[in-house]
């Protein structure tokens, strides 16, 4: 038995780290929020660093309930990043708490976890850990009902989803006798009979995950979490705990193709990753085009993106292994570390527009392209990116997306993709108008406030990457291609 | 570095600088503006002499001129390549001049002056990247360059309905090139470079049927393809029923950004399809020449009548524009010598008239603030000047005799005739509609009483002829020896056509 713990090194020196920050935070008196933030950045540093230098140690550990890959470190890598930056973007709005640092860094811990998980059961206990951190997070303004509000409908849609997921890895159990994932796809490859129990419990499973990257029609609970949570904690829910959904979808993928083949069975995998992805991209769409707040208009263009991301696993539905699943898979992490930065970005101009505005409805932006030229321009970046508008890295990422649909011949889930890109530039730029082309109402003086240099380090820091990977994106994209076959 | 990279380039380094000038020195910004769209006219011009007409181009890559290749995203297949042939020359002159000619023309501009060059600038980049491209990718990425500042020249420094307008534009253009996008992924998937052995996005392999496989090869494939890009192309023209967008953002439009407009970017759409669809899908453009024709007719007829009801000026030359571009793709679609020179003389032709059109608009809306035809009235006793350089710009866009617009329609009749008879006969009326509405047009701004408003309207002025002699000159000069821009395009064309035409018999 293979006992060794060095694959856990990323995990477990989190989990020491966390304690630690506990420990040092009972010391403190003054900025407590600025050191515990610090220390956690740090932290995650230290872990991007083990886990970069451990990407060799390819192989299954821990009696199969773990597995070392490289789509495990690019994972983990994406998650340490977009960590980082949410806990950046935390400090303004927590100098003086260190707990929802420590939160984070709790839920992150969670998602190392999964980006490894070879076991329905560590999936699941991940999948958990993950949660359960983030239910806190969004009702973190106790005071605030909205705040509150969030938090219940995400615990409750969550324990929902949760027991929904429960109940499809058991239908698996059942039809398969192991909880080993593939050795689960194993199995049911080689029953070959792909009854109603495997289809539902498949279908369940979807509805899990669909619930942790928002898809339709799992995606209820995300507008009202989005809009009540403190806004860097929904940034943060808007990436992290995305992508760790999109990593649990992906260790379950051979499940689903083995379980609903692309012959036999009553439903593939790849009809039904094709309708929830297009349906989820549509309504998501068609839902912010009406919105007035800010949040909750990211929060229905997040959910059209998860739409977009699904693309990517309707095509490894459609070919598993070879060229196509290879060229798949290295789109949906591209297009997750694109979004990583052009979301993140949007989320911190909104955050800064509502730190100094005191509201999030797009009204208050009229004429700042005149008032607020820096963060206006910055925001039109990031939106123009999100719409997948090139040089920006949101096309690219799209283009590889496209690309990889295309060549898993899912033409009509291409034409839905690009014509929802339409209908998506027509409410990123009802913000860019009221920016740009209104001018700003006599009442309203610019404030003079100077703006923290930390706000211009994270600016740089998601405007440089946007701009950066909509040119010269070769590199990247070589090293992920060769990281996820 | 060779001279379409700096000319490609040159327009976005001249926009940074003048995003790093400060807000109130608004000369500086302008003589930026001004010196960088000199620099590349003048760069493009002294290509000129060394431009050897005599290659083909189009599809081999041997003899296209001023050629750069670098790889770009080599695990993509996508290279910078850049280089111009018989086809895409011209219109790299005609974006030099032009863009260079509405500087002054946009002096008139108080609002964000900064802005707003650095915005055409942008624009100038994407214009010529679009055209010098011989990669897809490439050729995908300006493309959808040039809609980012075209949405903020029209949303920010148009006319009342400008917002309204600048994203109809934007919505319309994008669902074209997203159509596109995925027609140029199916080629990329399906053709394959036989000395790399690996997907290319590089045009001129796409070219080569050898190098088709997999779903290009089924043919119902191929002609959905040829549609996606037909549509992508068509909203650019537009050609009916694509074309709605073009008379609101002609209207809202500040003048020069019309000129650019009509003068460069509907040329945008015919060029594509030339460049494209006519050498990648030969087999099927030949057999949708008839399409083509048709919808070149439909153009022609179409757009004169519209611009017979119009009372806005403006609206009046927009969808003149949209008639004129019809003789451009009846032109095309004979495939003959004559029709395939005419189509591109025509796209040269309308871009320098239509330029001068707008400009002259600007002109009396600079002054008068209204565009109404019927609110003039006896203008010629008040601004004799400006009557000469508008007859000139009219008679030439309806296409008498020693005027540009003469050469290119004839030569668009004469390829044409012998191919689509009926259509041809039928475009021909549309002659006698241009120069109706031209004419009446004439007659109610210029003759009659004056009206006493305009009593002491003052006469254009020489910053306004400055940028219309050259204009002038060029259309008088082509209307007498079209030769030194005809002799540019006529070996391209004439090859473009018969590879076409000899395709899949």
């Amino acid at each position: 038995m293979n006992v060794d713990l060095t694959p856990f090194l990323p995990e477990l020196i989190l989990a020491g780290g966390i304690l630690a920050l506990i420990v040092l935070d009972l010391f403190l008196k003054r900025n407590r929020g600025i050191v515990t933030a610090i220390g956690g950045v740090l932290l995650l540093l230290i872990v991007v660093v083990v886990t970069l230098n451990a990407r060799q140690n390819v192989g299954v550990y821990l009696f199969g309930a773990v597995v070392q890959d490289g789509m495990t470190v690019l994972f983990r890598v994406l998650f340490a990043a977009a960590t980082i930056l949410s806990i950046a973007m935390l400090t303004f709005s927590f100098p003086k708490e260190s707990e929802p640092y420590i939160l984070m860094l709790s839920s992150v811990l969670g998602m190392m976890l999964l980006a490894g998980a070879n076991d329905i059961v560590s999936l699941f206990v991940a999948l958990e850990l993950v949660s359960i951190p983030s239910y806190v997070l969004a009702g973190y303004h106790r005071k605030d009902p909205k705040s509150a509000e969030a938090a219940l409908k995400y615990v409750l849609f969550g324990a929902l989803s949760s027991g929904l997921m429960i109940y499809g890895f058991s239908l698996l159990y059942g039809v398969s006798g192991t909880t080993n994932i593939p050795k689960m796809a194993d199995m049911l490859a080689s029953q070959g009979s792909f009854g109603m129990v495997t289809t539902a419990g498949l279908i369940l499973v979807l509805a899990g995950i669909g619930y942790k990257v928002a898809l339709v029609p799992m995606h209820f609970w995300c507008p009202d979490v989005y809009e009540g949570s403190p806004t860097p904690i929904t940034a943060f829910f808007s990436v992290t705990p995305k992508a760790a959904g999109f990593a649990a979808l992906f260790r379950l993928m051979p499940v689903f193709a083995a379980g609903m083949p692309v012959t036999g069975g009553l439903m593939t995998a790849v009809t039904l990753f094709t309708v929830v992805s297009a349906v989820t991209m549509t309504f998501g769409n068609l839902g912010a085009i009406w919105q007035k707040s800010l949040k909750r208009l990211l929060a229905y263009s997040s959910i059209a993106h998860a739409g977009y991301i699904l693309m990517g696993f309707a095509a490894i539905a459609a070919f598993p292994a070879g060229e196509t699943r290879d060229l798949a898979a290295m789109a949906v992490i591209f297009y997750l570390v694109t979004y990583l930065f052009m979301n993140l970005g949007a989320f911190f101009v909104v955050d800064y527009i509502e730190r100094r505005e005191g509201s999030d409805q797009i009204a208050v932006i009229k004429g700042w392209g005149k008032t607020h030229p820096l963060p206006a321009l910055l925001l039109a970046v990031f939106l123009f990116s999100l719409t997948g508008l090139p040089p920006l890295a949101g096309f690219v990422g799209k283009f590889y997306l496209l690309a990889a649909v295309v060549k898993g011949k899912l033409f009509a889930l291409a034409i839905i993709a690009v014509l929802n890109t339409v209908i998506s530039l027509y409410y990123y730029i009802r913000i860019i108008k009221e920016m740009f082309l209104n001018d700003p109402d006599e009442a309203t003086i610019p404030l003079s406030k100077p703006t923290p240099r930390l706000a211009i380090a994270l600016g740089v820091a998601t405007l440089i990457p946007t701009l950066l990977l909509g040119v010269a994106f070769n590199g990247i994209a070589v090293w992920i291609s060769s990281l996820v076959k | 570095m060779g001279p379409l990279t700096i000319i490609t380039f040159l327009p976005l380094v001249g926009a940074a600088v003048i995003a790093l000038l400060p807000k109130e020195s608004i000369k500086a910004v302008r003589w930026t503006a001004l010196g960088t769209t000199a620099i590349v006219l003048l760069i493009t011009l002294s290509l000129y002499p060394q431009f050897s007409p005599g290659l083909i181009g189009i599809n081999d890559p041997a003899s296209f001129q001023f050629v750069e290749k670098a790889d770009w995203i080599p695990s993509l297949g996508v290279s910078y390549y850049v280089g111009v042939d018989g086809l895409s020359f011209p219109m790299i002159l005609l974006t030099a001049l032009l863009c260079f000619l509405c500087i002054p023309a946009s002096y008139g501009i108080v609002k964000s002056v900064k802005g707003y060059f650095a915005m055409f600038l942008l624009l100038e980049t994407g214009m010529m990247g679009a055209f010098v491209s011989l990669d897809f990718f490439l050729f995908y990425f300006f493309w959808e360059i040039m809609l980012l500042p075209m949405y903020f020249l029209i949303g920010i420094w148009g006319g009342p309905r400008r917002v309204y307008a600048a994203i109809k534009f934007f919505l319309y253009t994008l669902v074209g090139s997203v159509l596109m996008l995925i027609a140029i992924l199916a080629f990329y998937f399906n053709v394959t470079d036989p000395a790399t052995g690996q997907h290319t996005f590089n045009m001129l392999t796409m070219m080569n049927q050898e190098n088709h496989s997999g779903i290009l090869l089924i043919n119902s494939v191929r002609s959905l393809l040829w549609f996606a890009l037909f549509i992508g192309f068509a909203i650019k023209v537009p050609v009916f029923p694509f074309h709605t967008w073009l008379p609101d953002a002609h209207v809202e439009a500040p003048t020069a950004i019309s000129v650019i407009l009509a003068g460069v970017l509907l040329k945008m759409g015919t060029y594509g399809l030339l460049r494209i669809s006519y050498p990648i899908l030969p087999d099927l453009t030949r057999n949708f020449a008839w399409f083509l024709a048709m919808m070149g007719a439909i153009n022609i007829i179409y757009g004169a009548f519209c611009a017979m009801a119009q009372k806005d000026l403006k609206k009046l030359v927009a969808y003149s524009s949209i008639s004129h571009m019809g003789f451009v793709l009846l032109g095309m679609s004979a495939l003959t010598s004559a029709g395939m020179n005419g189509a591109v003389m025509q796209m040269f032709n309308h871009g320098t008239i239509t330029a001068m059109l707008f400009l002259l608009v600007g002109v009396i809306y600079d002054r008068a603030h209204h565009r109404e035809i019927n609110g003039f009235g006896g203008l010629a006793n008040v601004m004799p000047r400006y009557l000469g350089i508008t007859a000139v710009a009219f008679f030439a866009s309806m296409g008498l005799p020693g005027l540009s617009g003469f050469i290119s329609e004839s030569m668009v009749f004469i390829g044409a005739f012998p191919v689509w008879r009926t259509l041809t006969i039928i475009s021909i009326l549309g002659i006698i509609l241009t120069a109706a509405y031209l004419l009446w047009t004439l007659q109610r701004v210029f003759f009659g009483a004056t009206n006493p408003k305009y009593e002491g309207i003052a006469d254009i002025n020489s910053r306004e002829l400055f940028t219309l002699i050259p204009l002038a000159v060029i259309v008088i000069y082509l209307g007498v020896w079209p030769h030194p821009v005809m002799e540019l395009m006529n070996t391209s064309m004439t090859y473009l056509g018969n590879l076409v035409s000899g395709s899949g018999l």
